[in-house]
Protein backbone atom coordinates (compact mmCIF):
# COMPACT_ATOMS: atom_id res chain seq x y z
CA UNK A 1 0.00 0.00 0.00
CA UNK A 2 1.71 3.18 -1.08
CA UNK A 3 0.21 6.52 0.33
CA UNK A 4 1.24 9.92 1.24
CA UNK A 5 1.65 11.06 4.71
CA UNK A 6 -0.83 14.10 3.88
CA UNK A 7 -3.73 11.58 3.16
CA UNK A 8 -4.79 11.08 7.07
CA UNK A 9 -7.51 12.13 9.76
CA UNK A 10 -5.65 13.24 12.80
CA UNK A 11 -7.05 14.26 16.00
CA UNK A 12 -4.30 16.31 17.86
CA UNK A 13 -4.41 16.28 21.48
CA UNK A 14 -8.30 16.52 22.02
CA UNK A 15 -9.81 17.77 25.19
CA UNK A 16 -13.54 17.60 25.05
CA UNK A 17 -16.13 16.29 27.38
CA UNK A 18 -19.73 16.85 28.50
CA UNK A 19 -20.78 19.88 30.80
CA UNK A 20 -18.37 20.09 33.49
CA UNK A 21 -16.77 16.60 33.27
CA UNK A 22 -14.15 16.28 30.92
CA UNK A 23 -13.41 12.84 29.51
CA UNK A 24 -10.76 12.99 27.04
CA UNK A 25 -7.02 14.59 28.37
CA UNK A 26 -5.20 15.27 25.29
CA UNK A 27 -5.90 12.30 23.06
CA UNK A 28 -4.39 11.95 19.86
CA UNK A 29 -4.97 9.43 17.23
CA UNK A 30 -4.46 9.33 13.24
CA UNK A 31 -5.67 7.09 10.29
CA UNK A 32 -4.28 6.94 6.78
CA UNK A 33 -6.33 5.82 3.46
CA UNK A 34 -6.55 2.83 3.43
CA UNK A 35 -5.72 1.58 6.69
CA UNK A 36 -7.79 0.33 9.76
CA UNK A 37 -6.78 1.59 13.21
CA UNK A 38 -9.02 -0.02 16.07
CA UNK A 39 -9.50 1.73 19.02
CA UNK A 40 -9.94 -0.02 22.23
CA UNK A 41 -10.44 0.36 25.85
CA UNK A 42 -12.97 0.41 29.15
CA UNK A 43 -16.67 1.21 28.99
CA UNK A 44 -16.50 4.94 29.97
CA UNK A 45 -12.96 4.92 29.00
CA UNK A 46 -13.98 8.05 26.36
CA UNK A 47 -13.61 6.17 22.60
CA UNK A 48 -17.27 6.91 21.73
CA UNK A 49 -16.60 10.59 22.85
CA UNK A 50 -13.53 10.64 20.72
CA UNK A 51 -15.42 9.80 17.64
CA UNK A 52 -18.41 12.13 18.45
CA UNK A 53 -15.44 15.06 18.55
CA UNK A 54 -14.22 14.18 15.38
CA UNK A 55 -16.96 14.12 13.60
CA UNK A 56 -18.20 17.02 15.19
CA UNK A 57 -21.01 16.49 17.15
CA UNK A 58 -19.22 17.43 19.91
CA UNK A 59 -17.33 20.71 20.51
CA UNK A 60 -13.64 20.55 21.54
CA UNK A 61 -12.33 22.57 24.40
CA UNK A 62 -8.86 22.38 23.04
CA UNK A 63 -6.54 20.34 20.30
CA UNK A 64 -7.22 19.62 16.88
CA UNK A 65 -9.06 17.64 14.48
CA UNK A 66 -7.49 17.94 10.78
CA UNK A 67 -8.72 15.88 7.40
CA UNK A 68 -5.66 15.63 4.94
CA UNK A 69 -3.84 18.58 6.64
CA UNK A 70 -6.43 20.88 6.79
CA UNK A 71 -7.76 21.89 10.43
CA UNK A 72 -11.52 21.60 11.08
CA UNK A 73 -12.19 23.85 14.00
CA UNK A 74 -15.99 24.11 14.11
CA UNK A 75 -16.92 22.50 11.17
CA UNK A 76 -20.58 20.51 11.61
CA UNK A 77 -20.87 17.22 10.58
CA UNK A 78 -22.52 18.54 7.49
CA UNK A 79 -19.33 19.68 6.52
CA UNK A 80 -17.15 17.07 7.54
CA UNK A 81 -19.48 15.03 5.47
CA UNK A 82 -18.80 16.95 2.31
CA UNK A 83 -15.59 16.83 2.63
CA UNK A 84 -15.18 13.19 3.17
CA UNK A 85 -15.55 12.19 7.06
CA UNK A 86 -18.98 9.35 7.56
CA UNK A 87 -19.93 8.40 10.70
CA UNK A 88 -21.42 5.48 11.92
CA UNK A 89 -22.98 6.05 15.88
CA UNK A 90 -23.18 2.69 17.99
CA UNK A 91 -25.81 0.34 18.02
CA UNK A 92 -27.37 -0.48 14.62
CA UNK A 93 -28.79 2.28 13.59
CA UNK A 94 -31.18 2.93 10.95
CA UNK A 95 -34.43 4.05 10.42
CA UNK A 96 -36.98 1.54 11.24
CA UNK A 97 -39.90 3.39 9.96
CA UNK A 98 -37.99 3.84 6.47
CA UNK A 99 -37.35 1.41 3.96
CA UNK A 100 -33.67 0.52 3.00
CA UNK A 101 -33.60 1.92 -0.31
CA UNK A 102 -34.96 5.46 1.68
CA UNK A 103 -32.37 5.07 4.03
CA UNK A 104 -29.66 4.68 1.85
CA UNK A 105 -31.09 7.89 -0.19
CA UNK A 106 -31.03 10.26 2.89
CA UNK A 107 -27.30 11.08 3.28
CA UNK A 108 -27.07 12.05 -0.44
CA UNK A 109 -30.02 13.79 -0.64
CA UNK A 110 -28.50 16.17 2.27
CA UNK A 111 -25.32 16.50 0.31
CA UNK A 112 -27.50 17.93 -2.74
CA UNK A 113 -25.90 15.12 -4.44
CA UNK A 114 -29.31 14.10 -6.73
CA UNK A 115 -27.41 13.17 -9.77
CA UNK A 116 -25.12 10.62 -8.41
CA UNK A 117 -27.46 9.13 -6.19
CA UNK A 118 -28.79 6.10 -7.58
CA UNK A 119 -24.80 5.18 -8.79
CA UNK A 120 -23.57 5.60 -4.82
CA UNK A 121 -26.82 3.35 -3.26
CA UNK A 122 -25.86 1.16 -6.01
CA UNK A 123 -22.04 1.35 -4.87
CA UNK A 124 -23.30 0.66 -1.06
CA UNK A 125 -25.07 -2.15 -2.10
CA UNK A 126 -22.22 -3.98 -4.26
CA UNK A 127 -20.67 -3.98 -0.89
CA UNK A 128 -23.53 -5.76 0.61
CA UNK A 129 -25.14 -7.88 -1.76
CA UNK A 130 -27.49 -9.30 0.63
CA UNK A 131 -28.96 -5.70 1.18
CA UNK A 132 -30.07 -5.77 -2.20
CA UNK A 133 -32.81 -8.16 -2.22
CA UNK A 134 -34.72 -6.21 0.56
CA UNK A 135 -34.43 -2.24 -0.67
CA UNK A 136 -37.94 -2.30 -0.42
CA UNK A 137 -38.32 -3.71 3.40
CA UNK A 138 -38.97 -1.46 5.93
CA UNK A 139 -35.12 -1.11 7.93
CA UNK A 140 -37.01 -1.78 11.21
CA UNK A 141 -37.95 -5.45 9.92
CA UNK A 142 -33.99 -6.56 9.49
CA UNK A 143 -31.95 -8.80 11.76
CA UNK A 144 -29.75 -6.88 13.68
CA UNK A 145 -26.48 -8.30 11.79
CA UNK A 146 -28.74 -6.72 8.46
CA UNK A 147 -29.21 -3.40 10.28
CA UNK A 148 -25.73 -3.00 11.21
CA UNK A 149 -24.51 -3.86 7.27
CA UNK A 150 -27.31 -1.29 6.49
CA UNK A 151 -26.09 1.27 9.02
CA UNK A 152 -22.51 0.81 7.33
CA UNK A 153 -24.09 0.93 3.89
CA UNK A 154 -26.25 4.28 4.87
CA UNK A 155 -22.12 5.76 5.39
CA UNK A 156 -20.97 4.35 2.93
CA UNK A 157 -23.45 5.75 0.50
CA UNK A 158 -22.24 8.99 0.82
CA UNK A 159 -18.60 7.76 -0.58
CA UNK A 160 -16.26 8.79 2.50
CA UNK A 161 -12.85 8.64 2.29
CA UNK A 162 -12.64 7.92 5.89
CA UNK A 163 -15.19 6.41 8.00
CA UNK A 164 -15.99 6.47 12.00
CA UNK A 165 -17.15 3.11 13.16
CA UNK A 166 -18.82 2.79 16.23
CA UNK A 167 -19.03 -0.50 18.01
CA UNK A 168 -19.88 -1.98 14.33
CA UNK A 169 -20.13 -5.15 16.39
CA UNK A 170 -22.23 -4.32 19.27
CA UNK A 171 -25.09 -7.24 19.90
CA UNK A 172 -24.19 -9.29 16.96
CA UNK A 173 -23.47 -13.03 17.24
CA UNK A 174 -20.08 -14.61 16.74
CA UNK A 175 -20.05 -15.40 13.13
CA UNK A 176 -22.02 -11.83 12.25
CA UNK A 177 -19.44 -9.97 13.94
CA UNK A 178 -16.47 -11.68 11.92
CA UNK A 179 -18.41 -10.95 8.53
CA UNK A 180 -18.99 -7.38 9.61
CA UNK A 181 -15.41 -7.03 10.11
CA UNK A 182 -14.42 -8.46 7.39
CA UNK A 183 -16.10 -6.06 5.30
CA UNK A 184 -14.56 -3.32 6.91
CA UNK A 185 -10.91 -4.92 6.35
CA UNK A 186 -12.32 -4.63 2.67
CA UNK A 187 -13.93 -1.08 2.54
CA UNK A 188 -10.61 -0.48 4.00
CA UNK A 189 -8.41 -2.21 0.87
CA UNK A 190 -11.04 -1.87 -1.93
CA UNK A 191 -11.97 1.66 -1.56
CA UNK A 192 -8.97 2.89 0.29
CA UNK A 193 -10.90 4.20 3.26
CA UNK A 194 -9.29 5.24 5.94
CA UNK A 195 -10.79 3.57 9.13
CA UNK A 196 -11.16 4.12 12.84
CA UNK A 197 -13.25 1.87 14.48
CA UNK A 198 -14.35 1.46 18.01
CA UNK A 199 -14.81 -2.18 19.29
CA UNK A 200 -14.91 -4.15 22.18
CA UNK A 201 -13.87 -7.65 20.61
CA UNK A 202 -10.73 -7.17 21.18
CA UNK A 203 -9.57 -10.40 19.15
CA UNK A 204 -11.62 -10.39 16.21
CA UNK A 205 -10.93 -6.32 15.64
CA UNK A 206 -6.79 -6.85 15.93
CA UNK A 207 -7.37 -9.30 13.11
CA UNK A 208 -8.30 -6.61 10.72
CA UNK A 209 -6.58 -3.81 11.93
CA UNK A 210 -3.19 -1.76 11.17
CA UNK A 211 -2.93 -0.04 13.74
CA UNK A 212 -4.38 0.09 17.74
CA UNK A 213 -5.04 2.77 20.07
CA UNK A 214 -5.73 2.08 23.99
CA UNK A 215 -7.54 4.69 25.63
CA UNK A 216 -7.31 4.69 29.76
CA UNK A 217 -9.17 7.70 31.98
CA UNK A 218 -9.32 9.84 28.79
CA UNK A 219 -5.79 9.44 27.64
CA UNK A 220 -3.71 7.19 24.96
CA UNK A 221 -2.22 4.49 27.08
CA UNK A 222 -0.80 2.56 24.34
CA UNK A 223 -0.50 2.79 20.28
CA UNK A 224 1.32 0.41 17.77
CA UNK A 225 0.84 -1.98 15.20
CA UNK A 226 -1.87 -4.35 15.52
CA UNK A 227 0.43 -7.48 15.83
CA UNK A 228 2.27 -6.13 18.87
CA UNK A 229 -0.47 -5.93 20.70
CA UNK A 230 -1.58 -9.68 19.99
CA UNK A 231 1.05 -10.53 22.66
CA UNK A 232 -1.22 -11.41 25.61
CA UNK A 233 0.85 -9.91 28.17
CA UNK A 234 0.86 -6.54 26.63
CA UNK A 235 -2.54 -6.43 25.91
CA UNK A 236 -3.06 -7.14 29.50
CA UNK A 237 -0.46 -4.77 30.85
CA UNK A 238 -2.53 -1.70 28.71
CA UNK A 239 -5.40 -2.89 28.81
CA UNK A 240 -6.49 -3.99 32.31
CA UNK B 1 -78.74 24.02 7.17
CA UNK B 2 -77.13 26.59 9.31
CA UNK B 3 -76.58 24.04 12.16
CA UNK B 4 -74.44 21.66 9.75
CA UNK B 5 -72.90 24.78 8.35
CA UNK B 6 -71.99 25.73 11.54
CA UNK B 7 -70.73 22.07 12.49
CA UNK B 8 -68.72 21.59 8.98
CA UNK B 9 -67.05 25.36 10.04
CA UNK B 10 -66.09 24.25 13.20
CA UNK B 11 -64.01 21.13 11.69
CA UNK B 12 -62.55 22.40 9.57
CA UNK B 13 -61.06 25.29 11.82
CA UNK B 14 -59.97 21.79 14.08
CA UNK B 15 -58.30 19.99 10.99
CA UNK B 16 -56.14 23.01 10.43
CA UNK B 17 -55.34 23.12 13.97
CA UNK B 18 -54.83 19.11 14.36
CA UNK B 19 -52.47 19.29 10.98
CA UNK B 20 -50.76 22.02 12.47
CA UNK B 21 -50.18 19.79 15.55
CA UNK B 22 -49.43 16.32 13.21
CA UNK B 23 -46.48 18.27 11.59
CA UNK B 24 -44.79 18.24 15.02
CA UNK B 25 -46.36 14.58 16.09
CA UNK B 26 -46.45 12.93 13.86
CA UNK B 27 -43.72 14.02 11.39
CA UNK B 28 -41.34 14.83 13.95
CA UNK B 29 -42.03 12.47 16.45
CA UNK B 30 -42.41 15.78 18.86
CA UNK B 31 -45.44 15.29 21.79
CA UNK B 32 -46.79 19.05 21.90
CA UNK B 33 -48.93 20.01 24.30
CA UNK B 34 -49.48 23.51 24.07
CA UNK B 35 -51.23 23.64 20.58
CA UNK B 36 -54.48 24.50 22.20
CA UNK B 37 -52.27 27.72 23.21
CA UNK B 38 -50.47 28.21 20.88
CA UNK B 39 -53.91 28.88 18.96
CA UNK B 40 -55.33 30.82 21.80
CA UNK B 41 -52.06 33.20 20.96
CA UNK B 42 -54.17 33.54 17.36
CA UNK B 43 -56.99 34.19 18.51
CA UNK B 44 -56.33 36.51 21.25
CA UNK B 45 -54.49 38.67 18.50
CA UNK B 46 -56.89 38.27 16.05
CA UNK B 47 -59.04 39.95 18.55
CA UNK B 48 -57.07 42.92 19.70
CA UNK B 49 -55.74 43.94 16.12
CA UNK B 50 -59.47 43.36 14.40
CA UNK B 51 -61.16 45.41 17.58
CA UNK B 52 -58.32 47.93 18.42
CA UNK B 53 -57.08 48.43 14.78
CA UNK B 54 -59.72 47.49 12.57
CA UNK B 55 -56.90 45.75 10.65
CA UNK B 56 -58.87 44.24 7.55
CA UNK B 57 -59.00 39.91 7.35
CA UNK B 58 -56.00 39.74 4.71
CA UNK B 59 -53.50 41.46 6.44
CA UNK B 60 -54.66 40.17 10.40
CA UNK B 61 -54.22 36.77 9.57
CA UNK B 62 -50.59 36.69 7.89
CA UNK B 63 -49.61 39.19 10.63
CA UNK B 64 -50.76 37.24 13.66
CA UNK B 65 -49.43 33.80 12.24
CA UNK B 66 -45.66 35.51 11.46
CA UNK B 67 -45.90 36.69 15.15
CA UNK B 68 -46.86 33.33 16.65
CA UNK B 69 -44.57 32.11 14.75
CA UNK B 70 -41.52 34.20 15.62
CA UNK B 71 -43.00 33.56 19.36
CA UNK B 72 -42.95 29.79 19.01
CA UNK B 73 -39.39 29.98 17.26
CA UNK B 74 -38.01 32.04 21.21
CA UNK B 75 -40.17 29.24 23.10
CA UNK B 76 -38.48 26.41 20.87
CA UNK B 77 -35.00 27.27 21.28
CA UNK B 78 -35.23 25.59 25.03
CA UNK B 79 -37.91 22.94 24.28
CA UNK B 80 -36.12 21.36 21.54
CA UNK B 81 -33.67 20.49 23.10
CA UNK B 82 -36.28 18.41 25.26
CA UNK B 83 -36.29 14.72 23.86
CA UNK B 84 -39.36 12.45 24.38
CA UNK B 85 -41.36 12.47 27.45
CA UNK B 86 -39.32 16.00 28.42
CA UNK B 87 -40.68 17.23 25.57
CA UNK B 88 -44.11 16.47 26.32
CA UNK B 89 -43.47 18.08 30.08
CA UNK B 90 -41.82 20.96 28.93
CA UNK B 91 -44.81 22.21 26.08
CA UNK B 92 -47.47 21.09 29.17
CA UNK B 93 -45.68 23.77 31.21
CA UNK B 94 -45.95 26.57 28.26
CA UNK B 95 -49.50 25.71 27.97
CA UNK B 96 -50.16 26.31 31.89
CA UNK B 97 -48.25 29.78 30.73
CA UNK B 98 -50.22 30.73 28.02
CA UNK B 99 -53.70 29.78 29.63
CA UNK B 100 -52.45 31.40 32.96
CA UNK B 101 -51.43 34.83 30.59
CA UNK B 102 -55.19 34.68 29.08
CA UNK B 103 -56.82 34.51 32.21
CA UNK B 104 -54.68 36.69 34.08
CA UNK B 105 -53.25 39.73 32.27
CA UNK B 106 -56.32 41.27 32.00
CA UNK B 107 -55.68 44.99 30.65
CA UNK B 108 -54.80 42.62 27.63
CA UNK B 109 -57.39 39.75 27.37
CA UNK B 110 -59.72 40.82 29.98
CA UNK B 111 -59.23 37.72 32.00
CA UNK B 112 -61.84 35.62 32.54
CA UNK B 113 -64.36 37.97 30.86
CA UNK B 114 -62.85 37.06 27.79
CA UNK B 115 -62.77 39.77 24.58
CA UNK B 116 -66.49 40.35 22.62
CA UNK B 117 -67.26 41.74 19.21
CA UNK B 118 -64.38 40.88 17.29
CA UNK B 119 -65.92 41.48 13.87
CA UNK B 120 -66.25 39.40 11.64
CA UNK B 121 -63.80 39.12 8.26
CA UNK B 122 -63.84 41.13 5.45
CA UNK B 123 -61.95 40.06 2.30
CA UNK B 124 -61.93 43.13 -0.31
CA UNK B 125 -65.37 43.83 -1.03
CA UNK B 126 -66.52 40.69 0.70
CA UNK B 127 -68.10 40.51 4.00
CA UNK B 128 -68.09 36.98 5.19
CA UNK B 129 -71.21 37.02 7.68
CA UNK B 130 -73.15 34.00 7.67
CA UNK B 131 -72.26 30.58 8.47
CA UNK B 132 -72.29 29.61 5.13
CA UNK B 133 -69.97 31.74 3.63
CA UNK B 134 -67.59 31.03 6.42
CA UNK B 135 -67.84 27.76 5.57
CA UNK B 136 -66.23 28.55 2.01
CA UNK B 137 -63.63 30.65 3.43
CA UNK B 138 -62.71 28.08 5.96
CA UNK B 139 -62.85 24.74 4.14
CA UNK B 140 -60.75 27.12 1.43
CA UNK B 141 -58.18 27.40 3.90
CA UNK B 142 -58.35 24.23 4.56
CA UNK B 143 -57.55 22.99 1.13
CA UNK B 144 -54.48 25.25 0.98
CA UNK B 145 -52.92 24.08 4.51
CA UNK B 146 -53.74 20.14 3.19
CA UNK B 147 -51.89 20.94 0.17
CA UNK B 148 -48.95 23.04 2.21
CA UNK B 149 -48.52 19.98 4.57
CA UNK B 150 -48.61 17.33 1.57
CA UNK B 151 -45.95 19.06 -0.20
CA UNK B 152 -43.60 19.30 2.52
CA UNK B 153 -44.24 16.23 4.03
CA UNK B 154 -43.73 14.40 0.47
CA UNK B 155 -40.34 16.47 -0.70
CA UNK B 156 -36.90 15.33 0.35
CA UNK B 157 -37.61 17.46 3.41
CA UNK B 158 -41.01 14.85 4.70
CA UNK B 159 -38.09 12.48 4.77
CA UNK B 160 -35.34 13.88 6.74
CA UNK B 161 -38.41 15.00 9.58
CA UNK B 162 -39.28 11.33 9.44
CA UNK B 163 -35.59 10.46 9.97
CA UNK B 164 -35.27 12.61 13.06
CA UNK B 165 -38.54 11.04 13.89
CA UNK B 166 -36.89 7.52 13.72
CA UNK B 167 -33.39 8.37 15.46
CA UNK B 168 -32.29 11.99 15.92
CA UNK B 169 -28.44 11.19 16.50
CA UNK B 170 -28.47 8.91 13.42
CA UNK B 171 -30.00 11.87 11.79
CA UNK B 172 -27.18 14.21 12.92
CA UNK B 173 -24.56 11.79 12.04
CA UNK B 174 -26.16 12.06 8.03
CA UNK B 175 -25.56 15.95 8.69
CA UNK B 176 -28.87 17.42 8.84
CA UNK B 177 -29.20 20.09 10.63
CA UNK B 178 -31.73 18.87 13.26
CA UNK B 179 -31.95 21.66 15.42
CA UNK B 180 -32.71 24.08 12.61
CA UNK B 181 -35.27 21.87 10.57
CA UNK B 182 -37.26 21.22 14.36
CA UNK B 183 -37.32 24.97 14.77
CA UNK B 184 -38.70 25.34 11.54
CA UNK B 185 -41.54 23.05 11.92
CA UNK B 186 -42.18 24.15 14.83
CA UNK B 187 -42.42 27.87 13.41
CA UNK B 188 -44.78 26.63 10.67
CA UNK B 189 -46.92 24.18 12.79
CA UNK B 190 -47.20 27.26 14.84
CA UNK B 191 -48.42 29.82 11.87
CA UNK B 192 -50.84 26.88 10.97
CA UNK B 193 -52.48 26.82 14.45
CA UNK B 194 -52.54 30.70 14.81
CA UNK B 195 -54.59 30.55 11.85
CA UNK B 196 -57.04 28.49 12.81
CA UNK B 197 -57.07 30.84 16.48
CA UNK B 198 -57.59 33.76 13.94
CA UNK B 199 -60.56 32.12 11.97
CA UNK B 200 -62.08 30.70 15.09
CA UNK B 201 -62.43 34.15 16.82
CA UNK B 202 -63.33 35.72 14.15
CA UNK B 203 -66.27 33.30 13.50
CA UNK B 204 -67.33 32.73 17.29
CA UNK B 205 -67.03 36.60 17.92
CA UNK B 206 -65.99 36.20 20.77
CA UNK B 207 -62.73 34.17 22.86
CA UNK B 208 -62.35 32.97 26.61
CA UNK B 209 -59.78 31.65 28.22
CA UNK B 210 -61.12 28.61 28.67
CA UNK B 211 -61.18 27.44 24.64
CA UNK B 212 -57.34 27.47 24.81
CA UNK B 213 -56.71 24.97 28.02
CA UNK B 214 -54.88 22.09 28.40
CA UNK B 215 -58.27 20.13 28.11
CA UNK B 216 -58.57 21.73 24.52
CA UNK B 217 -54.54 20.51 24.10
CA UNK B 218 -55.56 16.92 25.00
CA UNK B 219 -58.89 17.23 22.18
CA UNK B 220 -56.24 18.52 20.11
CA UNK B 221 -53.66 15.58 20.51
CA UNK B 222 -56.24 13.11 20.78
CA UNK B 223 -58.27 14.13 16.99
CA UNK B 224 -54.48 13.05 15.81
CA UNK B 225 -53.79 10.51 17.91
CA UNK B 226 -57.50 8.65 16.45
CA UNK B 227 -57.78 9.51 13.52
CA UNK B 228 -53.47 8.58 12.63
CA UNK B 229 -50.43 10.62 13.10
CA UNK B 230 -48.10 11.67 10.07
CA UNK B 231 -51.07 11.05 7.15
CA UNK B 232 -53.05 14.46 5.51
CA UNK B 233 -56.59 12.09 6.20
CA UNK B 234 -55.73 10.73 9.72
CA UNK B 235 -56.05 14.43 11.43
CA UNK B 236 -59.05 15.27 9.36
CA UNK B 237 -61.01 12.02 10.27
CA UNK B 238 -60.18 12.82 13.53
CA UNK B 239 -61.18 16.19 13.93
CA UNK B 240 -64.65 15.81 12.13
CA UNK B 241 -65.21 12.49 14.47
CA UNK B 242 -64.30 14.42 17.67
CA UNK B 243 -66.22 17.52 16.46
CA UNK B 244 -69.53 15.22 15.71
CA UNK B 245 -69.25 12.97 18.49
CA UNK B 246 -70.78 15.42 21.61
CA UNK B 247 -73.74 16.45 19.07
CA UNK B 248 -74.33 12.62 18.13
CA UNK B 249 -74.50 12.20 22.33
CA UNK B 250 -77.09 15.44 22.51
CA UNK B 251 -78.84 13.80 19.62
CA UNK B 252 -79.22 11.07 21.58
CA UNK B 253 -81.16 12.36 24.84
CA UNK B 254 -78.23 12.80 27.58
CA UNK B 255 -78.86 15.70 29.53
CA UNK B 256 -76.50 18.81 28.74
CA UNK B 257 -75.30 19.20 32.64
CA UNK B 258 -73.56 15.74 32.09
CA UNK B 259 -72.70 15.62 28.44
CA UNK B 260 -69.43 17.47 28.91
CA UNK B 261 -68.11 14.93 31.08
CA UNK B 262 -69.85 12.05 29.04
CA UNK B 263 -67.96 13.29 26.46
CA UNK B 264 -64.32 13.57 27.77
CA UNK B 265 -64.93 10.18 29.42
CA UNK B 266 -65.44 8.83 25.75
CA UNK B 267 -62.66 10.89 24.43
CA UNK B 268 -60.16 8.97 27.31
CA UNK B 269 -61.87 5.87 26.44
CA UNK B 270 -61.03 6.49 22.90
CA UNK B 271 -57.69 7.18 23.80
CA UNK B 272 -56.65 4.12 25.77
CA UNK B 273 -58.61 2.00 22.84
CA UNK B 274 -56.76 2.98 20.29
CA UNK B 275 -53.14 2.85 21.97
CA UNK B 276 -54.27 -0.68 23.11
CA UNK B 277 -55.22 -1.95 19.76
CA UNK B 278 -54.44 0.37 17.01
CA UNK B 279 -51.73 2.54 18.20
CA UNK B 280 -51.46 4.26 14.23
CA UNK B 281 -54.82 5.52 14.64
CA UNK B 282 -57.65 4.80 12.04
CA UNK B 283 -55.78 5.39 8.70
CA UNK B 284 -52.27 7.21 10.51
CA UNK B 285 -48.86 5.88 9.25
CA UNK B 286 -47.02 6.54 12.67
CA UNK B 287 -46.87 4.39 15.11
CA UNK B 288 -46.85 5.67 18.64
CA UNK B 289 -45.66 1.85 20.10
Amino acid sequence: MVRGPEKTLSALDVVTGYGKKQVLNGVSIETACGEVVAVFGHNGSGKSTLLKAMFGMLPLRSGEISLENSPLRGATPRDLLRAGLAFVPQGNRVFANLSVLENLKLGNLMLGRREELDENVESALEIFPLLKRRVRQLAGTLSGGEKQMLAMANALAMRPRYLLLDEPCLGLAAPLAERALSCIRNIADQHNAGIVIVEQRIREALRIADRVYVIRRGEVSYSGHAESLANVDLLREVYL
Amino acid sequence: MEYIALILVLICIYCILSLSLDLLVGHLGLLSMAQAGIAGIGSYCTGIIAIEQGFPFLLTVPLVAGATSALSVLVSIPTLRLHDDYYAIGTFGCQVILFSIFNNWIAITNGPLGLPNIPHPRILAWMVDTTSEYLILTSSILAICCLLVHLITNSPLGRVLHAIREDEVLAKSMGHNVVSIKVGIAALSAALAAMAGSLYAHFVTFVHPSNFSVTESILVLSMVILGGAASIRGPIIGASVLIVLPEILRSVGIPSSIAANVREIVYGIALVMMMAWRPHGLVGRYSFR
